[in-house]
């Protein structure tokens, strides 16, 4: 079932080039040019593409923040366009995963703020506040001022924040930027636990580890256009990426093709394939027959770092 | 009912944060009596002799109200201001509520704030100008003053226009509060003006506001139905139209859904 359906999103900015002190002209810069996709309910879906490829303002027309030149997105059905109150209903948002608060306030209350923009009373946004601070590990800190908050707590209030009025759909720019390893596992391991939970998430990331890891289907977009789309080992398979496979033989002089010495001291046979397990076969096949022992054997996935690299590279 | 949780969500969070900034309280309360009380030692040395006690009432009631006047003008410019900077105004604009709520959240809560540092200072120059009888009247101006204000709802949407415009509202709205204070008449009679000034000031609706609670306190009720305050309501409805026509404008050139 789609749960968001993005069809032929164009934007087009105005930015401003000053070009002396008092001279400046305008410059068109296409953020968007044609974007379709969609989510299907329960889905991690992603948004990958390098900075100002256009995630964010795919981002913010979904949640009827930006108006598109041209196109239409849909949400649970409803036009943002033409229906922008109720697709706010069926959205959270993490915009920044360090921004949005009252500093002066504790994080419960400003949880509570904004349970109460959404029409909750205040007991009832209290009530969800406390629930939310739990579930995203905030604990006791919940209760202290903003201002004093390290940007991984700030993050987690972020996505609390995001849940404060059950929506179905959340979305997610960059949520994991600037956090240490340690905050960033834990917002990905919240991210995840959403969706087992039945939440549809639209994600945007710089780090392909995480997206990799998160998402059921990704999408890259280059220059306001998806140039690919599907799961991350369709993605793979559609650039071809070839798998990385290591064999080590456990004896001193190895003839044998691609070998080099490994860290043990052993030589290591380094053959990169499309087909990893035919080949791995015939390189063990080939070992056996001259009569030396295997060591260890690694095959290495082609990541989706390297398919985003080189999807890009053709592109260009 | 979801509009009015949406108020009084906004009007708890910003009273709230105000009133934890205990520097930003103390300064906008002691504002007034730092400036009255130098105002009037200023005449009493001119003059040579003790100025009438009086004089510090009207400057005191004066400047307090033009903190109210300023709070409530400037109010929703400064909150998209503040939220434009803190990444708040996004978030609250991707939430289910219409931004003319949000004009009047922000109006009610800075009132409020207002109101708070009106009653300590009213108290207080309505003892030492009148007299500890004259509290009632002193609470009764209250009301008087607010309804007298409720134009400036038709500046404070004026305001917000021109902030989600020019984004950087602070020179200008700065250079209007000055203009207001200048020629309303809240710290001086406005008699003293030139006549142009004065025409200004009474076009306005903080003149009427000050001289209504002054009159309320001293026991002057009547003088209220000798001015054509109801034709200030006029205000509320251009500063609608002004801020719709530039909401339009700039939802044109930005291509977004609000601000």
């Amino acid at each position: 079932m789609k749960i968001v359906e993005v069809i032929d999103l164009h934007k087009e900015y105005k930015a401003k080039v000053r070009e002396g002190f008092f001279k400046s002209r305008i410059r068109n810069v296409k953020a968007l040019n044609g974007v379709n996709f969609h989510i299907n309910k329960g889905e991690i879906f992603s948004l990958v593409g390098p900075n100002g490829a256009g995630k964010t303002t795919t981002i913010r027309i979904i949640a009827t923040l930006l108006l598109p030149d041209k196109g239409e997105a849909f949400v649970y059905g409803y036009s943002v366009l033409k229906e922008p109150t109720k697709v706010r209903e069926k959205l959270g948002v993490v915009l920044y995963p360090n921004k949005g608060f009252y500093s002066r306030l504790t994080g419960i209350e400003n949880l509570v703020y904004y349970g109460r923009l959404y029409g909750l009373s205040k007991g009832e946004a209290l009530r969800r506040a406390k629930e939310l601070v739990e579930l995203v590990n905030l604990g006791k800190d919940a209760y202290r001022t903003v201002d004093e908050y390290s940007l991984g707590m700030m993050a987690k209030l972020s996505i609390a924040k995001c849940l404060i009025n059950d929506a179905p759909i959340l979305l997610f720019d960059e949520p994991t930027i600037g956090l240490d390893p340690l905050s960033a596992r834990k917002i990905r391991s919240l991210i995840k636990e959403l969706a087992l939970k039945g939440k549809t998430i639209l994600l945007t990331s710089h780090n392909m580890w995480e997206v990799e890891n998160l998402s059921d289907r990704v999408a890259m977009i280059n220059k306001g256009k998806i140039i690919l789309m599907g799961s991350p080992i369709e993605v793979k398979q559609k650039l071809r990426l070839k798998y990385m496979i290591e064999v080590e033989v456990l004896a001193e002089d190895v003839k044998l093709d691609n070998v080099s010495i490994g860290e043990r001291g052993y030589p290591v046979i380094k053959l990169t394939s499309e087909k990893p397990t035919e080949d791995l076969l015939k390189v063990v096949d080939e070992i056996r027959e001259k009569g030396y022992q295997v060591g260890y054997i690694k095959i290495i996935e082609p990541s989706l770092e390297e398919a985003f690299a080189k999807a890009i590279e053709y592109e260009s | 009912m979801r509009i009015i949780e949406q108020i009084l969500g906004i009007v708890e969070a910003e009273i709230r944060a105000f009133l934890r900034e205990v520097g930003a309280f103390l300064g906008l309360s002691s504002f007034p009596f730092i400036f009255s009380f130098v105002a009037y030692a200023l005449g009493s040395g001119m003059s040579g002799k003790p100025a009438d006690p009086k004089l510090l009432f009207y400057q005191l009631i004066g400047f307090s109200m033009f903190i109210i006047a300023l709070l409530m003008t400037f109010s929703a410019a400064t909150f998209v201001r503040e939220g434009l900077l803190t990444g708040r105004l996004e978030y609250l604009l991707s939430a289910p509520i219409h931004p003319f709520v949000i004009v009047v959240a922000t109006m009610i809560s800075s009132s409020l704030l207002g109101l708070l540092n009106y009653i300590i200072i009213g108290i207080v120059a309505t003892v030492l100008a009148y007299d500890i009888a004259y509290i009632l009247n002193f609470l009764l101006s209250i009301l008087i003053l607010y309804v007298a204000l409720l134009p400036a709802l038709g500046f404070s949407m004026i305001m917000l226009a021109i902030g989600i415009v020019v984004r950087e509202t602070e020179p200008l709205s700065n250079t209007i509060a000055s203009f207001i204070g200048a020629v309303s008449g809240l710290i001086y009679p406005i008699t003293l003006l030139p006549p142009i000034l004065q025409l200004i000031g009474k076009a306005m609706p903080y003149h009427y506001a000050a001289e209504y609670a002054r009159a309320t306190i001293a026991g002057y009720l009547d003088l209220i139905f000798k001015q054509p305050f109801f034709f200030l309501f006029i205000y509320i409805l251009a500063g609608f139209l002004v801020y719709k026509y530039f909401e339009r404008a700039f939802i044109k050139k930005r291509g977004t859904y609000g601000w």
